[in-house]
């Protein structure tokens, strides 16, 4: 990846997390349910514009597909860590969602 | 362990439905309908796995998005189609790198913000 393909990458990884952090519990607790339901397509549908619609996310050539939501998982684990949470306690439900993940791949794949 | 059945499920769920489903929505009516497709998709997600509380979390455990289960789907995906994995390492790096970083700056934020910082 070339110098301009790292920064697009780093920012919209960057942007995404940030956002989730930042405004999608305070409109649902604030707001209410619908307004969690809203920020989906808010926070997540104008990340992927710009992520995956755009491209600021520079996939490799013939490359496995590398989602915007795996920058949104890695931000909030650290926003999570620095806010003193337990890695260790979280270790069955990652393993919980790598499953899941995978099933669903592989469900995917077969379509 | 049936706490966990419902992180394998919930995330199994949503982590289908994007990489089935979305990717049509987008061939078949643009990227506008990718737009909506995060609404209904991730919306649906969200509710279920967070709002419900599906997938497992608790106050003092790190918190686990459906991000992850919806990530790691795109690349077993990616794998089983015969895609390259070395090929996407650079972007992965970049990407976790990116996101630890806006979870870093978030932190920060919040904390200017302060503690006590209510919604009007």
């Amino acid at each position: 990846m070339n110098w301009s393909e790292i920064i697009t990458t780093v920012f919209g990884s960057l942007m995404f997390p940030f956002l989730i952090i930042i405004a999608w519990d305070r409109a649902a607790d604030k707001i209410g349910t619908f307004a969690g339901i809203a920020m989906a397509g808010f926070i997540v549908g104008t990340s992927w514009l710009a992520n995956h619609g755009v491209g600021l996310i520079v996939q490799g050539p013939n490359a496995v597909w590398i989602d915007m939501a795996l920058a949104g998982a890695a931000g909030l684990m650290v926003h999570s860590m620095l806010q003193g949470s337990s890695f260790k306690k979280a270790l069955p439900t990652i393993i919980s969602a790598c499953v899941g993940g995978v099933i669903a791949g592989i469900v995917a794949a077969a379509v | 362990m049936k706490k966990h059945l419902g992180t394998v499920i919930g995330t199994a769920i949503v982590g289908a439905l994007v990489f089935t489903v979305w990717d049509k929505l987008v061939e078949q009516y643009g990227l506008g309908a990718g737009w909506f497709a995060a609404l209904w998709i991730i919306g649906l997600g969200w509710f279920v796995n967070h709002a419900i509380g599906v997938t497992y979390n608790t106050e003092e455990a790190v918190w686990i998005d459906m991000a992850l289960g919806i990530g790691v789907t795109g690349i077993i995906k990616g794998i089983l189609l015969g895609k390259s994995f070395a090929a996407a390492v650079p972007t992965l790096l970049w990407v976790v790198f990116g996101g630890a970083l806006g979870g870093l700056f978030a932190f920060w934020v919040e904390e200017s913000l302060g503690e006590n910082y209510e919604l009007e």
